[in-house]
């Protein structure tokens, strides 16, 4: 028996695995704080209310039965909402209402004001239907309201549980949610009456709920429901800002298609160790966004290492998958509560006093997150931004020829890379989880293939050049940036092959002939912890150029290792890699470029070069390539 | 056919078992033991069973069943019993095979034994010997399953064997399984009383008939069993509970349950308590407990039964899924 229960003990702790991280350049990273304004993740001066309003027959939850402040009349639901006969049943007798009799269920907490206050409205998503979702994000609320915010957590539990497809009902709830504060905002009596500023109006939504907030954007400017188009919509709210929790996505496809989403703000935050929505699929809604306008909007997504599902709610915790599953998730790993939901109360609080209250002092931090490194918990981010000035050159996705970039007059060149080709992303869950967007990938070994291992060639290099109209139409001046976004891989490619003199005599080259072939490169690439870094080169029509390495614009790391499962088998069988490929962008001011090398003229921008002159070998994947000329507010404070 | 047709037709086959009985004992006593070493600790029920020995029980769950897993009982210093059984997955069930086999000491030129003279030594030889081939399907969500079997006892180098047949249904509702099986569906075995002892049967004492013309005759162990299962978890533990009915041939009611309270420390990794209670048929008797042990998807079974005047008997099982 003895021996049987140690074989069993080292069987498990063979199949466990060592806890297992990047090691951590925070204390560098987050050494500045070149913000001057006060911490969004700390409270205001307004003093804070709140009440709840809903059915007042909620026969399950006091709060919405004894306890409203304003009654709300029913809605039907059941166009988007929809179960097996005895499913919905069930549902019925747990909850007391059909699909076709949905509560407008809300906690709010309010500033105490003349106002009017934005209003922002947060949703849960799916969890254990009877373990209340919509109370875990009070944390979120005593902090806006008190920054001069509505907060309205929305009561979805009833559609938690075993649902599917009903995230665009979810977003629908939303958005008559929406309909009823614009009616209070609008009636005299009301004590939420001319208080409620409907022209800045943010949804945030968690998981499910984050992709029902892009949907609702998407709704709120349709005319007709796109699955059924005898249920008509008239919402057109002014939904200024989305901001989305380690979302789902694809879970609802509007007529099929992924979910549109224009012309709003957008940020998306998901976190490494997500034991839920394992994947960042919030980055494909990222992708799909687009500014249309004119007007100046901005989306942004930030990767945060170590930090789970459930803890930005403080009602889930850090079991992700129900209280049994710290059987397999390696809680070990995580950020502490508190940390997580301190990242949530500083991006958050930036993100809406940014697009609300137009407090473009935060601006910045969404550009580069280390001018914000004290208000930030200390571990490693990794952040997507795009403003809607943003112009592409190479966005690799248009077509298959390597040369041609997004847009007419864009050529692109390769100097002695070892690896030059476009592909399509894929996000962590493997090839069946597509990010919807092509990149390309780019690999160097600037050694020279033989004997003498010091050999050093030429740096090799990546050119996109601009013809003469299309420099002209991108109007690129002093006050211009370019935009670049890119991950660095494990792979490093072999030596590259020594330079062949063709003037050299015909026997000559037969005798080198006869030399044994090189080695080959392995084929395993090493893993190697040298940091990573390059130059971006910018040429002038006159041929002057400015080069400053990529390093200065932000920290190109190497992929950030990921062990959700405490099985590593089960890990290695579930994901074909440890590591969620996350680009970096890197929005680099042109006046940076011009400081550094004077001769040089922006307005006569002809090509935007690579030089890998810092790291003798290596690879790193690179997309969204382009210019800006309205970036100038996320370029307020100059990077560390 | 629905749960309800199928309860009726078990209904309908019990006054069927019933005016059938009068032929004790009953043969080949393999099929009075248990199939499998987690099943025994649980009373001995498995008639909504998930696990592939389901084979000996209810064909119909081969249909969820799956894996491979032996097991080997101790059940006196002259009497031992093992099983073996495998299914996979076919088309909407599954498809198993299994073996049974009793080895055992017993009077000399005994036919037939039963679990409580089986136990005895003696300086008899005998074995007995069930080889199953069952296939399971779902339709409309309700599972349905068939075994065709040959079973056969030996007593020294003579022998007596039987196709038999069992038939299942099972469905889950209310998230329990139901099922209901109706088994060794087949004709009576015999053996020439020359070679057997007739002390159990009166076939082999007909006057002036010479012994060696006259056969002793044992009916299969017709049984019809109505069972449940369920499973939940209670905090960071999983309780599954069973319980079933049996009608035996000879009318003979054998309610039974068990329940298994298991906890896992790191997925694929578990251990869990078994008990299980029984009305006892000869040589049985009414406790049976047990105790598992889940690495991955190997799982190690120990069970205990207890048997008539005392004593107990030991089954241990290994089950790859």
């Amino acid at each position: 028996m003895r021996r049987l229960l140690v074989t069993t003990t080292v069987l498990a702790c063979a199949c466990t695995q060592a806890l297992s991280l990047t090691k951590d350049d925070s204390p560098v990273v987050l050494s500045h704080q070149l913000i001057s304004a006060p911490n969004p993740g700390e409270k205001g001066s307004f003093a804070v209310k709140t009440m709840y309003y809903g059915s007042g027959t909620d026969k399950r939850r006091a709060e919405f039965r004894d306890s409203v402040t304003i009654k709300t009349k029913t809605v039907d639901g059941s166009p988007f909402v929809s179960a097996e006969p005895a499913q919905a049943k069930s549902k019925e007798k747990d909850w007391g209402f059909p699909f076709s009799k949905m509560p407008i269920n809300g906690r709010v907490w309010y500033p105490v004001g003349d106002g009017p206050f934005p209003l922002v409205l947060i949703v849960h998503g799916n969890h254990n239907e009877f373990d209340y979702s919509d109370p875990g994000y009070g944390y979120l609320g005593e902090l806006l309201a008190s920054r001069g915010f509505i907060l309205v957590s929305v009561d979805e539990n009833f559609i938690n549980g075993g649902l599917r497809g009903e995230s665009d009902g979810r977003a629908w709830l939303l958005l008559k949610h929406l309909e009823v504060w614009k009616r209070w905002n609008d009636s005299t009596g009301n004590p939420f009456n001319h208080k409620v500023d409907m022209t800045n109006i943010a949804l945030m939504g968690h998981s499910r709920g984050g992709e029902a907030v892009g949907i609702a954007a998407a709704f709120n400017r349709l005319t007709h429901y796109p699955d059924d188009a005898n249920v008509k919509f008239n919402f057109n709210f002014d939904i200024k800002s989305v901001f989305a929790i380690a979302p789902v996505d694809g879970q609802y496809r509007p007529a099929g298609v992924p979910t549109p989403i224009e012309n709003v703000n957008y940020m998306v935050i998901h976190g490494s160790h997500d034991g839920d929505v394992s994947s960042f699929n919030g980055l494909r809604a990222f992708q799909r966004i687009k500014f249309t306008d004119g007007k100046p909007w901005f989306k942004t997504a930030w990767y945060v290492y170590r930090a789970n599902h459930g803890q930005w709610n403080t009602q889930w915790g850090n079991k992700d998958n129900g209280p049994r599953s710290g059987r397999y998730l390696d809680l070990r790993g995580l950020i502490t509560p508190e940390e997580q939901r301190q990242f949530s109360k500083v991006t958050i609080g930036a993100f809406l006093e940014a697009t609300l209250h137009n407090k473009v002092e935060y601006l910045p931090m969404f550009r580069d997150h280390r001018v914000a490194g004290t208000w930030l918990p200390k571990t490693m981010y990794i952040t997507r931004f795009q403003e809607s000035g943003f112009k592409s050159l190479a966005t690799f996705d248009e077509d298959v020829d390597v040369t041609t970039g997004s847009v007419p007059g864009v050529k692109i060149s390769a100097d002695s890379l070892a690896t030059w080709k476009e592909n399509a992303l894929n996000l962590r869950s493997g090839t069946g989880d597509a990010l919807n967007t092509n990149a390309v990938t780019l690999g160097w070994n600037n050694h020279i293939r033989g004997d003498d291992t010091t050999k050093i060639g030429s740096a090799a290099s990546y050119t996109i050049a601009m013809s003469d109209s299309l420099a002209a139409a991108l109007a690129v001046g002093r006050e211009s940036a370019i935009y670049l976004s890119l991950a660095p891989t494990e792979a490093k490619p072999g030596p590259r092959a020594p330079f062949r003199d063709t003037t050299k005599k015909a026997d000559s080259a037969k005798k080198d002939d006869k030399k044994p072939p090189a080695k080959k490169p392995d084929a395993k690439p090493a893993k190697d912890t040298t940091p990573v870094d390059f130059s971006v080169e910018l040429v002038d029509a006159a041929g002057h150029t400015a080069r400053l390495p990529i390093r200065r614009f932000g920290v190109p790391r190497r992929p950030l290792e990921i062990h959700i499962l405490r099985r590593k088998d089960e890990e290695q069988q579930r994901y074909p890699t440890q590591y969620e490929l996350v680009l970096q962008t890197y929005l680099m001011p042109i006046s940076d470029f011009t400081q550094a090398s004077p001769s040089f003229d922006p307005t006569h921008l002809r090509s935007i070069r690579l030089v890998f002159d810092k790291l003798v070998a290596g690879t790193i994947i690179v997309d969204d390539i382009g210019v800006s000329s309205r970036a100038g507010p996320f370029m307020s404070v100059s990077e560390p | 056919m629905n749960l309800r047709q199928a309860a009726m037709l078990a209904v309908s086959l019990s006054p069927i078992t019933l005016a059938a009985q009068g032929r004790e004992p009953f043969a080949p006593v393999v099929l009075s033991l248990p199939g499998g070493a987690r099943t025994l600790a649980l009373g001995n029920v498995g008639v909504a069973g998930r696990d592939d020995d389901v084979l000996f029980f209810n064909p119909s769950q081969l249909a969820i069943a799956r894996g491979t897993s032996a097991s080997v009982e101790r059940l006196s210093s002259a009497a031992a019993t093992g099983s073996l059984s495998s299914v996979i997955r076919f088309s909407t069930g599954g498809v198993a095979v299994g073996m049974r086999m009793a080895d055992y000491e017993a009077p000399s030129n005994f036919f037939p034994v039963n679990r409580d003279s089986m136990l005895n030594a003696g300086p008899g030889r005998g074995t007995s010997v069930e080889a199953a081939v069952g296939l399971a399907m779902v339709a409309k969500n309700i599972r349905f399953g068939a075994t065709a079997k040959y079973v056969e006892d030996n007593v020294q180098s003579f022998r007596a064997g039987r196709a038999a047949f069992d038939l299942g249904v099972s469905k889950d509702m209310l998230r329990t399984t139901w099922a209901l099986a109706v088994q060794n569906l087949g004709e009576s075995m015999s053996m020439r009383c020359s070679i057997a002892s007739a002390a159990q049967s009166g076939d082999c004492v007909a006057a002036g008939v010479p012994l060696s013309s006259q056969f002793t005759t044992a009916q299969l162990p017709l049984k019809t069993t109505l069972g449940a299962y369920h499973t939940r978890p209670v905090g960071q533990f999983d309780l599954a509970a069973t319980a079933a009915v049996s009608v035996l041939r000879n009318g003979f009611v054998t309610p039974a349950g068990g329940a298994e309270l298991g906890y896992s420390w790191l997925d694929g990794y578990s251990i869990a308590l078994r008990a299980g209670g029984r009305r006892p048929i000869d040589g049985e008797g009414a406790m049976t407990a047990g105790a598992g042990l889940n690495i991955d998807r190997l799982s190690i079974d120990y069970a205990l039964e207890t048997l008539s005047r005392s004593r107990v008997a030991h089954r241990v099982g290994l089950r790859v899924r």
